[in-house]
Order: C-alpha cells, then structure tokens, then sequence
C-alpha cells in the first residue's frame, strides 16, 4: 500500500468515526424510547390488573348484597378486604410507575441533550482534524524537490511523503477571470530594472512572495482545487502562518493569493506586438528572474 | 439488566472500539486529548443514561415484587 492511499485511508477513518458519532445520538434516543415503551407496557400491565381487581370488587360488593347466608356473607368480606387491600397495593404501584417512567423520561432528556451536545464538538474536532490534515498535506512542500514540487505530510500520523507531481505553468487552470500571460510577449521595456524603482516593497520579499506561490498555491490550483482567500486563510491557521498585530506572515498564502487575483493583481491588455502592462510591473520582473514561462494576468 | 441499559452499554463498547481505529492514526497526545475530553463525555452521558434505565428499571421491578406479594396473599 503506498502512502497516498493510507492517508486517504487514515482521512477515511477519521470520517468514518465522525459518522459513527452522529449515529451514537440516535442509537442512544431510540434505546430511550424502547425503554419507555417496555416501561409503559409494564404500567398498562399493572393497569389491567387494577381493572381485574376493580371488577372482581363489584362482583363480590353485588354478591354480598344477594346473600343471605351467614357463612357466605363472612367468606365474601374476607375476599371484599383482601380486594380492597390489592385495589389499594395496585393503584399506589400504579402511581408510583407512572412517576418512575417521568421521572427517567426528565433525567434521560437530560442525558441526552447532553450526549448530543458532547457527540457534536467531538465531530467538530474530527472533521477540523480532517480538514487541517488535508491542508497540511495540501500545503507542505518538500524543498529538496525544488520550485514546484510538491510532497504531502500529515502532521499527525507517521505517513511517509507521497509523490512528487511536476508542475508546469501555464497549463494550471486559474481563477476565474485570469490567464497566463507569456512574459516573452511582454515588452521589456515596461518592467523596471532600477533600485529606486523598488521603493513600495523590496525585491527579496517580492521574490520570496512568488516563491511561495510556486510551491504551495501553484500545486493547489494544478489538483483543480477552488481556491478562496479564506479557505486559504484556514489554512494558513492550520500551518500557523496567520498574521498577528497587523504583521503579514511572509508566508501566507491568503496574502499571496490576494496580492495574485485580488484587486492588485496583474493586469495587461493587448497591444500588436504583444501585452502593455497597466498593474504589476514589479512582479512581473521578479518573474521573468525567477524563470517563468507565464504569469497569472486579468486581461483589460 | 435490561434491554435499554445493556443497549446504552452496547453503545459505550462500539464508541470505544470504534475509537481504537482512530487512535491508530493520530499521535498518542491527540488521541489522548481527545479520549479524555470527547470520548470521556460522551462515555459518561451514556453511562448516565443506562444508569438512569437501570434505575427505571428497578423501580418496576420494586413494583413488580410488591405487587406479587399482595396476589400472593389474596391466593
């Protein structure tokens, strides 16, 4: 079995439990109420003998009322007395079932309310659990591998790196609205090349930006993910690569994709030798070093 | 026991089982965490409820004795 499919087993497994867990609260609710209907047959019993007793009373009431033989009238006393005692005996038991069976039907209310309430922050965990694994295996990079490989980890099991898939740009489908521009069909000319032209935000941390683009959201978009900026951001969490007091972790890749296809992005538009650049010149160039063939573009 | 308590106890053995797959795949601090927190609450709800049809239970089996006793008598 190779490491892809036992983490798909092992994300399996996860969610199988989950599952599992949802059908602990059903499972548990119609034990409750197989257990009060076995304790409402048990009542309707005592409830039938009641009504044996009761008849049983009337009978003797009546029959003492036609006897005019002494002996006889004493025997039916004694059964009258002995009926009244189990009347009595039955009608307190009666009472005394009817309680039990509300007082289970309150505590198991009780009891359940809070096993549904346990079952779901536990299945909130393991569905967090799933999903911070998909996105450490989504996002972690093997570096030995070089620009655009990637390689899946999860952080919580002892899987073994999975394959290594190649990416090649330009053939990796991009949001909505953006194309891969080739660079060679962007005039030299409009990129800048000066040191004071980099006064916004430095070449190393452009050049850093870009990078992490390759490896980490490059790969994403290839598997044919739909990315958002804050699904990216969960993941960005997961990793703990979130910003603090304001300060963008250089690693984000929700700050990434938003400088890429947010409203900075960049963006070209047809000329007759090739593509003007309106946005993102500076990108651009740090592209074209870098090595790529194309760049992610909104096309004006 | 009863039907609805063993039923409630049945569930405990699953969720535990169950479990035993999960422990496999997670670090022993995670899956500890998660042992003595979820699956520790969610044993105890469901050691309550097959506590609470115990108890149900036993009262009609209380009931159930009293009332044997008076026909008893009335034979």
């Amino acid at each position: 079995m190779n490491s892809d499919q036992i983490w798909i087993e092992s994300i399996e497994t996860l969610r199988e439990f989950a599952a599992r867990l949802g059908r602990v609260t059903s499972d548990a609710r119609n034990a409750f109420e197989n257990a009060l209907a076995e304790a409402g047959r048990r009542l309707l019993r005592i409830e039938h003998l009641l009504q044996q007793q009761r008849s049983r009373l009337e009978t003797a009431h009546r029959r003492m009322q036609e006897e005019e033989d002494g002996d006889a009238n004493e025997h039916l006393a004694r059964e009258i007395e002995a009926l009244e005692q189990a009347v009595g005996v039955l009608e307190r038991q009666l009472i005394l079932g009817d309680r039990a069976i509300s007082d289970f039907r309150h505590s198991a209310a009780t009891n359940l309310e809070s096993l549904t309430a346990d079952v779901q922050r536990a299945r909130n965990f393991l569905e967090d659990r799933s999903r911070a694994t998909v996105a450490y295996r989504a996002i972690t990079t093997d570096r030995s591998q070089g620009t655009g490989s990637i390689s899946g980890r999860d952080d919580h099991s002892s899987l073994s790196p999975s394959s290594v898939t190649t990416v090649e740009l330009g053939e990796v489908r991009l949001p909505d609205g953006f194309q891969w521009i080739p660079i060679s069909e962007i005039a030299a000319t409009d990129l800048p090349i000066l040191p004071q032209d980099w006064n916004k935000i430095s070449k190393a941390d452009m050049t850093h930006g870009l990078t992490v683009f390759v490896k980490e959201i490059v790969p994403l978009l290839q598997r044919g993910q739909s990315l958002s900026a804050e699904a990216l951001s969960e993941i960005d969490k997961a990793a703990g690569r979130s910003g603090v007091f304001g300060f963008v972790h250089p690693d984000s890749l929700e700050n990434i994709f938003r400088v890429m296809f947010g409203n900075e992005c960049v963006a070209v538009s047809r000329t007759e030798n090739g593509w003007s650049v309106t946005n993102g010149r500076h990108r651009i160039a740090v592209a074209r070093e870098l090595g790529w063939s194309h760049v992610p573009s909104r096309i004006l | 026991m009863s039907s609805s308590e063993y039923a409630f106890k049945q569930l405990r053995q699953v969720v535990g089982a169950e479990f035993s797959d999960v422990r496999k795949i997670w670090k022993d601090r995670v899956a500890g965490q998660f042992e003595s927190t979820f699956l520790g609450r969610i044993d105890g709800d469901l050691g309550d409820l097959a506590s609470t049809a115990r108890s149900l239970d036993q009262a009609f089996e209380a009931i159930e004795q009293e009332i044997e006793a008076v026909f008893n008598e009335l034979r």
